[in-house]
């Protein structure tokens, strides 16, 4: 009787050490408090300038410019690894929903990074949550696979939309300023 | 006794140190523009027994995609969930040791599929300008921005008659609807409702209008100062259907002077001698 009343405690405390870690597994932190690695380790260089009517706010600006280069950060490493839930934060619920059409995992052949933009503010809500911006020059560079390398001068619109907390990237359009010659 | 297999090593290590066919790929002579990403591509080359895996990079993501050779061609074809974002792309091939890159470039997409008209304030007032600005921008399949006539969005000012009413951006859409709402009110009249003996006694407005003859919203707070000898009393209404009604109390203590008060505007002095 002893002996079955300890194995059925054990077998509880069992069941209830393996659920709490199953669920500790699926739980996901709040993305204030995840260091964001692949936006700290991202840099580039970026004009700026407004065209707009409606100005933003010095304040404004600044997080403007950061979540932009965020947004880049996170484009080249989907670029590269096809991680769609990396940059998240970072989507519209309708360009995330885009992205995970495709979803597949990367070889991981090219890496892209994002040297110098050029960056114009054309439109910006006068609530602030809308922003239409034209990078006139992104200077692209392409690390292929057996030491290749590949630089390419590109222009970028982009539309964001300010939802929780973020600049978020809800369409793009990105065009080689020379065409591109085929092999 | 092991003598005679050198002969056989020797041989198979000479034909292991063989140097490695390079892998020579080009797009097919068809192409005189770039091929287009949702469509099988044709590529020609040479030593193609080998290959592996070919993906298509487009200048977000990047995908695996199904191919076939048959001699020295190569037929390619995107998956069906492959989005075809435009900007510099490229096609890899892989072999065991070698990866050939393809560049061309995906065009941007002319195909409509979303309109976002994008207008702020959502509520006028008729106390303000009624003016409005309006950001359209478009959409295509693949979440590309496609370009307006000057820029990629088009920046437009409405200016709207100070009439209370409902609209919308589009039509039929009921997600961009936006509201003219009535302003403040320009004439407060108060009266005293004195019906028949035993009966609730009250205080009623006039029919509360904007500067515009729009009736204010329902629900709108008014409050009513009630001053006696001895002291002020407030009584809190919402306006329904343009009017505000207030039940006067049995206790109150005649004579006394009522006021009501909208926001920052109030009516003139009621004198209630008896009731």
């Amino acid at each position: 009787m002893k002996f079955l009343y300890t194995f059925l405690t054990s077998l509880l405390v069992a069941i209830a050490v393996s659920k709490i870690i199953a669920n500790s597994e699926k739980s996901e932190l709040p993305s204030y408090i995840i260091n964001d690695d692949i936006a700290l380790n991202h840099h580039t260089k970026i004009n700026f300038d407004i065209q707009s009517q409606v100005k933003p706010s010095p304040v404004g600006q600044e997080q403007l410019l950061n979540d932009y280069k965020n947004i880049w950060a996170h484009l080249n490493h989907l670029y590269t690894t096809n991680e769609v839930s990396a940059g998240k934060k970072y989507y519209t619920e309708e360009f995330f929903d885009a992205l995970c059409r495709q979803f597949q995992k990367s070889p991981q052949w090219v890496q892209r990074h994002d040297r110098e933009h050029h960056l114009i503010l054309t439109h910006y809500s006068r609530n602030g949550l809308l922003a239409i911006l034209h990078d006139s020059l992104v200077i692209l560079e392409y690390d292929f696979p057996n030491q290749q390398k590949r630089i390419e001068k590109v222009e970028v619109a982009i539309a964001l939309i300010y939802q929780g907390e973020h600049w978020r990237l809800d369409a793009l359009n990105i065009k080689p300023i020379k065409r591109i010659k085929k092999l | 006794m092991y003598t005679k297999f050198i002969p056989i090593i020797l041989l198979i290590l000479l034909w292991s140190c063989r140097p490695i066919e390079p892998l020579e790929i080009v797009w097919d002579s068809q192409y005189d523009s770039y091929p287009i990403c949702s469509q099988e591509m044709v590529l020609k080359g040479e030593n193609l027994e080998g290959i592996q895996e070919v993906y298509l990079y487009t200048s977000v993501q990047n995908s695996p995609m199904d191919f076939k050779t048959e001699n020295d061609t190569i037929h390619i074809k995107s998956k069906d969930n492959t989005n075809c974002f435009s900007g510099p792309a490229f096609i890899i091939v892989s072999t065991d040791l070698q990866k050939v890159v393809l560049p061309f470039e995906i065009p941007s997409e002319d195909q409509v599929l979303i309109q976002n008209d994008f207008r702020t304030p959502k509520t006028l007032n008729t106390d303000s300008l009624v003016a409005q600005q309006s950001i359209v921008y478009e959409i295509g399949t693949h979440r590309s921005l496609l370009p307006q006539a000057k820029h990629y969005a088009q920046e437009t000012y409405y200016q709207f008659t100070p009439k209370d009413t409902t609209l919308r951006a589009r039509e039929g859409d009921p997600k961009t609807a936006f509201y003219i709402e009535a302003g403040s009110v320009k004439d407060i009249k108060i009266t005293l409702i004195n019906p028949k003996a035993n009966t609730q006694k009250y205080i009623k407005s006039n029919l509360l209008q904007d500067s515009y003859g729009n009736t204010i919203r329902n629900g709108t707070e008014g409050k009513l100062f009630i001053t006696s000898k001895s002291g002020t009393q407030i009584l809190r209404s919402y306006s329904q259907e343009g009017i505000m009604k207030f039940p006067l109390p049995n206790t109150i203590a005649l004579p006394v002077n009522a006021y009501l008060e909208i926001g920052a505007y109030r009516s003139k002095p009621l004198k209630i001698m008896s009731l």
